[in-house]
């Protein structure tokens, strides 16, 4: 897995394992930026429950806070998603030869 | 993402039993992963893969179901260390005597964050 931020990438992944954190970016994938509270009237989830998925989101680099007066509003910051499709490219290429070399080596007898 | 982020299955037309072969036997798994294997293929067992351009990975097999389905973590250790991923292969025998051979790899630490 050399050449990726490979801590990142698995942060990805676990954030993304998770239905209300994928709700959470489809939401704030929409464009504009929200807070835990607005979040939490839109999804059928608490504040609190909303905010620790904003946490880890934002441990992955997929969300990005901004404090704005006594609020803070989280905006989608989506390039760690190129990250993790690059890993799972590169993984999947490597599978695709070993599995055609194990082909190759089957039909030869 | 139920499984896995990278999932291959394929067919092949060899009986389960050779197919795997392809695995348990490390000169053989060598030459499909071109690399240089060393993998003790039961629980527990730890290995090495060292490739051609100079990687080496370690390995540590965690579960084995003989003749069906084997998983091991392997993680990079040169030329600089990686996280560790884990990788599940099962073998299934199809009704036309051939084996549908399927493969999952995930960075390990996923499960735990995951939880």
């Amino acid at each position: 897995m050399s050449g990726h931020d490979d801590e990142r990438v698995d942060a990805v992944f676990a954030a993304l394992s998770d239905p209300t954190r994928r709700s959470v970016l489809g939401r704030l994938a929409g464009g504009t930026a929200a807070s835990a509270t607005e979040l939490a009237a839109e999804l059928p989830v608490s504040r609190q429950a909303v905010t620790k998925h904003l946490q880890m989101l934002g441990h992955a680099g997929l969300v990005t806070p901004t404090r704005e007066g006594r609020e803070v509003r989280y905006s989608i910051t989506p390039a760690p998603l190129g990250d993790a499709v690059e890993w799972m490219t590169d993984v999947g290429a490597q599978w695709d030869r070993r599995l055609a070399r194990l082909r190759g080596r089957l039909e030869k007898r | 993402m139920a499984s896995g982020p990278v999932e291959r299955e394929i067919e092949l037309d060899a009986a389960p039993a050779e197919v795997w072969q392809e695995l348990a036997d490390p000169e053989r798994l060598g030459d499909w992963f071109d690399a240089e294997v060393d993998l003790e293929l039961t629980p527990g067992g730890t290995g090495t893969f060292s490739f051609p351009d100079g990687e080496l990975r370690r390995a540590r097999v965690v579960d084995v179901e003989e003749g069906r389905r084997v998983s091991f973590t392997w993680w990079t250790i040169a030329p600089e260390a990686g996280r560790p991923t884990h990788v599940t292969i099962t073998v299934e025998p199809r009704p036309d005597q051939g084996t549908r051979f399927r493969v999952r790899e995930a960075p390990s630490a996923r499960a735990r964050v995951a939880a």
